[in-house]
């Protein structure tokens, strides 16, 4: 029994971590593949598109460089694009980046088909020239921010205590939950961020990127713009499409998730090998039940079957209790990203892994019984009829 | 008495086994043996004398080397394994000296169980076998829960459960005491006459065999030689 119960919990230990590495693996690629905050591109220093996209996008990694205001207003002024987002960054509030930009964000981008941002409660959006903030979803919960709350920004990226800024900053509105990582947020006004004390005044004009949507007439538009900012200049880098960019991240660290799907494949075997073992070594202490059974008119392959059929039971029920290790870890699992990242990813969606893990790890618990069903197969009934001494 | 009218025919029957000394022992070696239906026998045999392995052979536990077993019309010898498992599980009932009970299961799933094997699982008719040896308080009970007298009378309501046409008892009184034993061989008895079954107790004890009318020596029917081939 106790044997037994161990043998389904490793069961349920393998099952859940690798229907969990599957589907956050297939989760997270789709999520971060599908959000692009409502933008098609991201125009900005000489870089590498991915660094553009992690910083501008997803508010991760440092900025590469800025770009000068001829730049924002050429590319604003490009009959390609419909809408373009200055943002610059470089200060945060207690880890949380400050992000200067302009009201279109409020006017004109929609972070999700059909979505604008939206405040959550009476809040407004900040005034242009004025020291004023709008809080992403997420910060403001964490900081415990509400309209009409005052901060002091730091500079840098990273929270440093000693590098408080003078301004003071009155919050106008706090938006409603997006699952984007502008949820993760502190919007400013661009000039404010732009002339922070302490900052470069000779950049005061320069922004760190400029977010694109493109016109959806053209469908060559992307194209061009890629060869306009990429292929014919060498200033500036277009990233652009930004859902394939982070794809080719994915592809790039694939290596990762055959060795996370290698070790689960791996603690499947080694987990259906200790129901092998704990039925294989019962075998002796059964063969009077085995030549019972026989005695009674049990054929030698319903023995057989029995003893296979046990062991798929045990990691079927393991199987069972791997739907809440499952839980257990995507949830947690999706915490971290939700925190790190602002991505939402829904842990509980349906994969075909939750059909066909089960499914393969209950056959392969089955494979494994057959050695002691062999066993069993073999007990000789005469010679083991007599209880065991 | 001829063979249509034998539940149980045998002739020129003989098993032998090879020694961990590589020696051939013949262990049976019968020339005739026959029982009619509903007929009780008690074979007489002192331990070691080979009478287990006929009643193996019997049972279609052992295939023998040679000879005839014929049991209700059925020529056991030609049979392959499986056919003798499902023949002696509709065919055969067995009790034994140590119950051969399955202990993680109640004396009711006991019964249940041999019935699976047999005709089917016949939940009614396994309660009333249960209620004939005394044990309508304990159906639930597992075996370790009964005495061993209760434990004996379970064996006997499972020998039954198929409806056999002959019951196989080996030395079914060995390890109860003597008023268990009396009490035991005579349920054995009447439930066996009760459902026309043919009753074969191989038994070292005088006093049990002296309850049968009709009793046969083992030794007397069983002539093997020491070794018959290196």
């Amino acid at each position: 029994m106790v044997s037994t119960l161990v043998s389904a919990s490793a069961i349920a230990l393998a099952g859940g971590l690798l229907m969990a590495v599957w589907v956050m693996r297939q989760e997270s690629n789709r999520a971060f593949t599908s959000v692009t905050g409502g933008f098609d591109a991201v125009l900005g220093a000489r870089s590498s598109k991915l660094q553009l996209v992690l910083n501008a996008i997803f508010h991760l990694e440092d900025s590469p460089g800025n770009i000068s205001p001829a730049d924002v207003e050429q590319i604003s002024k490009n009959p390609n694009v419909d809408v373009a987002l200055p943002i610059a960054v470089g200060d945060n509030y207690k880890g949380y980046r400050l992000v200067g930009t302009t009201d279109v964000l409020f006017d004109r981008v929609e972070f999700a088909p059909g979505q604008r941002y939206q405040f959550d409660g009476a809040g407004r959006p900040f005034t242009i020239g004025e020291k004023e903030a709008v809080v992403g979803s997420f910060a403001a919960r964490e900081l415990k921010l509400k309209v009409g709350d005052t901060f002091h920004p730091f500079h840098g990226l990273l929270y440093d205590e000693k590098m408080q800024h003078a301004e003071t900053y009155v919050i106008t509105g706090i938006f409603k939950p997006t699952g984007t990582p502008t949820d993760r947020v502190i919007w400013i006004p661009l000039e404010g961020l732009q002339r922070m004390s302490g900052h470069d005044p000779k950049a005061a004009a320069d922004v760190s990127a400029v977010l694109v949507k493109l016109k959806q007439e053209n469908p060559m538009s992307g194209f061009q713009m890629d060869m306009l900012y990429n292929k014919r200049g060498n200033k500036l880098t277009f990233a652009w499409p930004i859902g394939s960019i982070l794809a080719k991240l994915f592809d790039k660290i694939a290596w990762f998730d055959k060795i996370l799907a290698f070790i689960s494949y791996l603690v499947v075997v080694v987990a259906s090998a200790s129901i092998l073992a704990s039925i294989y070594n019962s075998m002796n202490e059964r063969r009077r039940e085995i030549a019972i059974l026989r005695a009674l008119g049990a054929q030698r392959l319903t023995v057989f079957g029995a003893i296979v059929a046990e062991s798929a039971a045990i990691a079927g029920l393991g199987m069972v209790i791997s739907f809440f290790v499952y839980a257990v870890i995507v949830l947690v699992a999706s915490g971290i990203i939700r925190v790190q990242t602002g991505v939402v990813i829904n842990p509980l969606e349906f994969h075909w892994v939750m059909l066909t893990a089960p499914a393969g790890i209950t056959g392969l618990a089955a494979l494994c019984g057959i050695f002691p069903a062999a066993k069993a197969y073999r007990t000789d009934v005469a010679s083991n009829m007599s209880p065991l001494s | 008495m001829t063979a249509a009218a034998s539940v149980l025919k045998i002739s020129g029957l003989a098993k032998s086994y090879r020694t961990p000394e590589g020696e051939v022992k013949r262990v049976v070696s019968v020339d005739a043996f026959s029982m009619i239906p509903g007929t009780q026998i008690g074979l007489k045999g002192e331990s070691g004398s080979g009478k287990t392995t006929f009643l193996n052979l019997i049972a279609g536990i052992l295939k023998p080397d040679a000879g005839s077993i014929k049991i209700d019309g059925q020529e056991m010898t030609v049979l392959g394994e499986s056919q003798r498992d499902r023949f002696r599980a509709t065919t055969i009932g067995c009790v034994y000296q140590s119950f051969n009970l399955l202990q993680g299961y109640t004396c009711l799933e006991n019964v249940l169980l041999a019935m699976a094997f047999g005709a089917g699982r016949d939940r009614a008719f396994a309660t009333s076998l249960l209620q004939r040896v005394g044990l309508t308080q304990r159906l639930n009970y597992y075996p370790r829960q009964l005495s061993v007298g209760q434990q004996q009378r379970v064996a006997v309501a499972r020998a039954l459960a198929n409806r056999p046409k002959l019951v196989l008892a080996d030395e079914p009184t060995g390890n109860l005491d003597a008023a268990n034993a009396i009490e035991t061989l005579a349920l054995l008895r009447e439930t066996c006459a009760e459902h026309g079954a043919a009753l074969l107790l191989v038994s070292h004890d005088r006093d049990i065999l002296a309850r049968f009318t009709h009793t046969e020596e083992f030794q007397r029917l069983n002539s093997p030689q020491n070794s018959v081939a290196a």
